[in-house]
């Protein structure tokens, strides 16, 4: 039996008693328990959506069963959770086949779809060449997470969009490719040519700073900016690429090393202790 | 408009001195003329009456003695403009401003009926003087209505004289929150918006949370195509809905509180804008209210007036300064709402039943209606029905009665086919079920709902998938679009049933909206999409045959689906009037001449339905 702490509650999934803790979420504990729940709009490092609808299971409370987003539903102690009923699976194959007519081409929805036995959709396309489900990953990690806003939605329904305001050039985008980062179905993509940096889907170009070192393109002026405005003013920023910022942490290290070799024997390797203590 | 007296009331004993004031002043009055100048009767144009009225009262020197008040709605929207004049509680309706000499020269002063502008009963043909004895009034209960057509709106006086804040006075001065709390829960009073949920019960747990800062929420959205409860209500009685939320407020331990109105309501919006103004002037809303310490403040947040910022989280994130999209809950707004406090969020049909309850005590409220649906309810009836208007009727009662009674069933000597309750989300109910009582729970068990309130009366001539494909059409409009089942699946039901529209359906489409409807319905994030196939799924269990006469047999039985009926032309009632080939676009039509009955040509015909509509014999038929 597990150790039951203060916050500590039971839940029970697909017939098996688990401990949760006060605050997280039915998903997370069934990965822990190693459960198979597909995700399309959670991100571990955004706040939750519950937008897409694939990560479904039902929750029994008192007498009455539901169907509730696991990416977002706070355990409660005593919940009784199914990850794969027929409630649940039937209910994840009409929102795959609607995911799949909208976007017949993106390999996640179709991958995610054929785990549930949709192969074919009896939904019509209207954009083959359509890619993003709308999970809003990358407005949720620019906005919420960076602070920076330059995306957003457009329209509503079935039109709604996301994209830069009015369709133009962001002004307020860093170029950080956060967005490209998080999106599951690579409908967001950049571009770096030369000093120039374009983040296609959102119709913006950035200049890209070169390393102080190397001489390499490494990050956009802006993102560099932003960061800056964000460290305590004695903190500097070095223009330096990661590439280098590693190889000059390993010189530095390699250095260390070697006094505390010259000063083997002499010093009994005190001062070298000391020396890579303050590195 | 008379400056209100109310001002700086310190205590609940001052609040009662100015009644008595009040009431004795109106004594002065011989006369009291109520104008209609609700919504409906402006589109008659009302205020060119109240104008004249005005104009003709000071002419002949009356203003002293005869009050002209222009009141919130009376409901009788069908035959405004309208006028109530007391104390005999004469009614008359449809008056035209030529009519306003008359009506003080014979009426006022000389105390004569005049019987033209009396309501005539359809049916007896009888003249009716009084409103009460109307058969639109007559099945009607008026509890939240009740003051609406006494009191002038803009007058916190009015309001006041009539007992408004005595409850207020009541709770602030003698009750601790949780006997006002167990109040409401023992009155049964369950929310007009749409869920239904023991308003008592959402204080408490809005109360129970931790911590200091809690807020209070009005929810007057409103975006129910043809509805207009609410906006009737804070039009007519805003300080009915003020008084409700202090009171809320007091009991949850809330100091702010927010009044959520569509900008498309400009009188709401004016009208409650002015409540709040005068009621901070008599010290009923700010600091140390009737000095007892309590405070409470109210601000007005106005809406751009998507159909989905009526959802609660939504409405939050509007407030908010956020995009109007709702979230999931849990956690529920009483736990985690606006600013990320305990918020209790209630209609403003909820909030204006309050008082009352206050008032005239929790049994009472509860004496009406049934065992689990306490009180009256609004309703907006609208289609085909001859007396369109804002009903309110004691829950229990029949939806017979409200069709036919009250709202004089259906015009043209139609059969009726079906009425909608629930808004646009609602259920399709057939004949056979019009003696339902109208109550929560029995209208959810049919696949319908009672919603906030909207009620649309169908006759024969409908289509149930015409109707169908309408409501998904608004709902795919108002869709958020943020969860896959409600913004792909609502397009997707809507793409069938205009195939099926179209007489391009099969039968399997049928299997497949209801896989589809069932999907959404269970995986949609909020209830717009929870709710949106009740209308498909109820119209396909109550009329599956019109659905299969479409697929199987291309045929619209309405005749409504265009592209699914002929037109023909019986030559034995053509009379040769030739109105038919003059308003056909197409030219399709040929002879319509005393010796050549018309006849059309099926191949130039767009089925538009000009001729049929236009034909004074009833020549024109449709299959
Ligand atoms: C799509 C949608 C629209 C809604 N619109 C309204 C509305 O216009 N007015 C309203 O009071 N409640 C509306 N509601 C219900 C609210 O979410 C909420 O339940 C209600 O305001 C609570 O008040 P009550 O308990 O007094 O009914 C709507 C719900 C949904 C899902
Ligand atoms: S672009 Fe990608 S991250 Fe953004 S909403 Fe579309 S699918 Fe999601
Ligand atoms: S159900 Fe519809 S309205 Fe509600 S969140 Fe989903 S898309 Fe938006
Ligand atoms: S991952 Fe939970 S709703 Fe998208």
């Amino acid at each position: 039996m597990a150790q039951i702490t203060a916050d500590s509650i039971n839940i029970t999934v697909d017939g098996e008693l688990a401990e949760a803790q006060v605050g997280e979420t039915v998903l997370t504990v069934c990965r822990r328990m190693g459960k198979d729940i597909p995700t399309l709009c959670h991100h571990e490092g955004v706040e939750p959506y519950a937008a897409c609808r694939v990560c479904l299971v039902e929750v029994t409370a008192g007498a009455r069963q539901e169907l509730v987003p696991s990416c977002q539903y706070p355990v409660s102690d005593g919940l009784v959770i199914q990850t794969d009923s027929q409630a649940v699976r039937d209910a994840r194959r009409v929102v795959l086949e609607l995911l799949l007519a909208r976007c017949p081409k993106s390999d996640v929805v179709v991958d995610l779809a054929r785990r549930y036995g949709v192969t074919e959709t009896p939904y019509p396309t209207d954009d083959p060449d359509e890619t993003c489900i709308l999970c809003g990953l990358c407005v949720r990690v620019c906005e919420d997470v960076l602070g920076v806003g330059a995306i957003g939605f457009a329209d509503r329904g079935i039109d709604r969009e996301v994209g830069v305001p009015f369709d133009e050039a962001s002004e307020v985008c860093i170029g950080c490719g956060a967005c490209v980062a998080v999106c599951p179905t690579g409908h967001v993509c950049s571009i770096d040519d030369g000093l120039v940096r374009r983040m296609e889907t959102w119709k913006t170009e950035l200049e890209l700073e070169e390393c102080e070192v190397c001489g390499r393109p490494f990050a956009t002026v802006k993102q560099l900016d932003h960061i800056r405005g964000l460290l305590p003013e004695h903190v500097p920023l070095n223009r330096i690429c990661p590439v280098c910022r590693r190889s000059q942490a390993v010189q530095r290290l390699s250095e260390a090393c070697s006094i505390v070799v010259d000063n083997l024997g002499a010093t009994a390797g005190q001062d070298g202790i000391e020396n890579l203590k303050s590195l | 408009m008379i400056a209100p007296a109310a001002k700086n009331i310190a205590s609940a004993g001052q609040l009662d001195q100015l009644r008595q004031r009040l009431r004795v002043d109106a004594e002065r009055y011989k006369v009291n003329i109520a104008v209609c100048g609700g919504t409906g009767c402006q589109a008659y144009d009302c205020q060119a009456v109240i104008d004249a009225f005005d104009q003709e009262l000071a002419r002949r020197d009356l203003k002293d003695t005869v009050r002209l008040r222009c009141t919130g709605c009376h409901g009788f929207c069908e035959r405004g403009p309208l006028a109530v004049i007391s104390p005999s509680g004469l009614f008359y309706q449809q008056i035209k401003t030529e009519d306003v000499p008359e009506i003080v020269d014979k009426t006022i002063i000389g105390g004569e009926v005049i019987e033209r502008l009396l309501y005539r009963e359809p049916i007896t043909k009888d003249r009716i003087r009084e409103e009460s004895e109307v058969p639109f009034y007559k099945h009607q209960q008026r509890i939240v209505f009740g003051a609406n057509g006494i009191i002038e709106p803009t007058n916190i006086d009015d309001y006041i004289a009539v007992g408004g804040y005595q409850a207020l006075a009541k709770v602030v001065g003698a009750l601790s929150a949780q006997e006002v709390i167990d109040i409401v829960l023992r009155s049964g009073l369950r929310g007009r918006g749409g869920g239904g949920f023991a308003a008592g019960r959402k204080w408490e747990i809005t109360r129970d949370q931790g911590g200091d800062t809690k807020y209070v929420i009005c929810n007057a959205d409103e975006g129910d195509p043809g509805a207009y409860m609410d906006r009737s209500i804070l039009e007519g009685n805003p300080h009915s809905v003020l008084e409700g939320m202090l009171i809320g407020a007091y009991a949850i331990g809330a100091a702010e509180g927010y009044i959520y109105v569509r900008a498309e309501y400009p009188l709401a919006v004016r009208n409650i804008g002015v409540a709040v103004a005068q009621a901070e002037e008599a010290a009923l809303l700010g600091e140390n209210i009737l000095g007892t310490g309590f405070n409470f403040k109210v601000r007005i947040s106005r809406g751009a007036g998507a159909f989905v910022c009526g959802e609660e989280t939504a409405l939050i994130a509007s407030v908010e300064g956020r995009l109007g999209t709702p979230s999931a809950k849990p956690p529920f707004p009483a736990q985690r709402g606006l600013f990320g406090m305990p918020t209790n969020i209630n209609n403003v049909e909820t909030w204006a039943n309050v008082p009352q309850i206050i008032s005239r005590g929790a049994d009472w409220f509860a004496g009406t209606g049934t065992p689990k649906s306490k009180g009256t309810k609004v309703f907006s009836l609208v289609g085909k029905i001859n007396n369109t208007g804002l009903v309110e009727v004691p829950m229990g009662i029949t939806l017979r009665e409200v069709v036919f009674d009250i709202g004089g069933g259906i015009p043209k000597g139609r059969k009726f086919k079906a009425v909608q309750t629930g808004g646009p989300s609602g259920g399709l109910i057939p004949e056979s079920m019009l003696d339902l009582p109208i109550d929560f729970d029995e209208l959810t068990g049919v696949g319908a709902m009672m919603g906030s309130g909207g009620m649309i009366v169908m006759d024969e001539d409908t289509c149930m998938v015409d109707i169908a494909r309408y409501f998904m059409n608004f709902l795919r409009e108002e869709s958020c679009g943020k969860c896959t089942p409600c913004r792909e699946g609502i397009k997707n039901m809507l793409h069938i049933l205009t195939r099926i529209c179209q007489g391009a359906g099969n039968e399997d489409d049928i299997g497949r909206l209801e896989a589809l409807a069932d999907g959404i319905g269970a995986a949609a994030l909020c209830a717009l999409g929870g709710t949106a196939p009740n209308p498909v799924l109820s119209s396909l269990k109550y009329f599956r045959d019109e659905y299969l006469a479409h697929v199987k047999e291309k045929r619209c039985p309405a005749g409504v689906c265009t592209a699914l009926i002929t037109l023909s032309i019986d030559a034995a009632k053509c009379k040769g009037c030739g109105r038919c080939v003059k308003v056909c676009p197409t030219d399709a039509i040929s002879g319509g001449v005393k010796k050549a009955p018309a006849k059309i040509d099926q191949a130039k015909c767009i089925s538009c339905r000009a001729c049929f509509e236009t034909c004074p014999f009833d020549a024109v038929t449709i299959v």
